[in-house]
């Protein structure tokens, strides 16, 4: 009998654990259209010590970034010009010069119908974080996507079931 | 873009990394990025205010004909939106609050007579929070103007014509997103 993979909930905060944490080895992409929230995003997280964040406006900037830099989580609006996040994800998580089996994904977007949460979900994403944000929230989440990532068991049991979201973008 | 090459030693696992020694605690990481939001707060006021500006500009370019998801809808839309996901993060829930609650009208009402008046009410609303800096929801007069602005748009929508197709309807208008710098 085969069993069915668990599906795993992207959306809750996972409790944060450790005394302290190293992010000066860790590097992180900001990809967002909207100028304030990206700027302030980048630099609330340049504070926690990351070792670089990248700034992507949009989802070709985004590919640009993924191509010539090591990126080790990826935190993406849905609505991006030109390669939307979505899209971005399903790149991230089918084409062999992109994937990465630990790379994080995170959805940060103000769209936050069921629909599109599910569908991030299936897609392969670790987390999805509603806009706006404020630095506990950010911290909490990035440290639950590296401690429990789900993207790709969720990928996994999405692709079992025959959702769409699960497929390679054309 | 930050520079940074590639490196083509052997990696640690992200979780390893981020556990090594030398790291900082929750609380000392929570406070880094609230001072990094607090030294930006400045700039920030001053982008609500042109926000504002803008929407007070779209407002009095509002076609005289409906065209369901033109330009204009499309154009209001964007930057309600990118007011609502970022003021909040500043501590103006009210912004952020008064910004989602005209984007449903927005959404869900079309061809109604009340809608110059809606938003205008929705603007001063927001002129309020930002002429007198008030953070959070604000203070009894803010938390009443906020559910008069609820109450309002709630019964619009109840009351008022919808004739979009629903193929039309927020949410299904970009999977693609279309959304440039803004």
């Amino acid at each position: 009998m085969t069993r069915t993979p668990a599906v795993y909930d992207i959306v809750s905060q996972t409790t944060v654990t450790g005394p302290e944490f190293n992010f000066s080895e860790i590097t992180l992409l900001v990809a967002d259209g909207t100028h304030a929230f990206r700027k302030m995003v980048t630099r609330v997280l340049a504070r926690f010590g990351f070792a670089a964040v990248h700034e992507a406006v949009d989802g070709h900037e985004a590919l640009d970034a993924l191509r010539h830099h090591h990126i080790d989580i990826v935190m993406t609006e849905w609505q991006l010009a030109h390669v939307s996040g979505y899209h971005l994800i399903q790149r991230l998580r089918h084409d062999p010069a992109l994937f990465d089996p630990e790379r994080r994904v995170i959805m940060l977007t103000g769209l936050t119908e069921k629909a599109r949460v599910v569908a991030a979900r299936d897609a392969g994403v670790d987390g999805f974080l509603r806009k706006p944000v404020s630095p506990d929230t950010l911290f909490k989440r990035i440290v639950g996507v590296i401690e429990h990532p789900v993207g790709l068991a969720n990928l996994e049991a999405a692709s079992k079931a025959g959702s769409p979201s699960a497929s390679k973008a054309n | 873009m930050t520079s940074q090459s590639h490196s083509n030693k052997p990696r640690t696992s992200l979780k390893e990394r981020l556990q090594k020694p030398g790291g900082i605690s929750a609380q000392e990481a929570v406070k880094r990025g609230q001072e990094a939001l607090n030294e930006m707060r400045g700039d920030y006021k001053a982008q609500l205010t042109q926000d504002i500006a803008q929407l007070t500009r779209l407002q009095r370019k509002k076609p005289k004909v409906y065209a369901p998801k033109d330009d204009w809808w499309q154009e209001v839309r964007r930057k309600l939106l990118d007011m609502r996901n970022v003021a909040g993060s500043y501590d103006y829930g009210l912004v952020t609050a008064i910004s989602d609650n005209l984007l449903d009208y927005l959404d869900n009402v079309e061809d109604d007579a009340y809608f110059d008046e809606i938003f205008d009410k929705h603007i001063s609303a927001l002129q309020h929070v930002a002429t007198n800096d008030i953070r959070g929801k604000g203070g009894p007069q803010e938390r009443e103007m906020a559910k008069e602005l609820l109450a309002r748009v709630k019964d619009r929508k109840a009351n008022a014509p919808f004739k979009r197709d629903p193929a039309d309807a927020p949410g299904d208008e970009d999977a693609d997103g279309n959304a440039g710098e803004s």
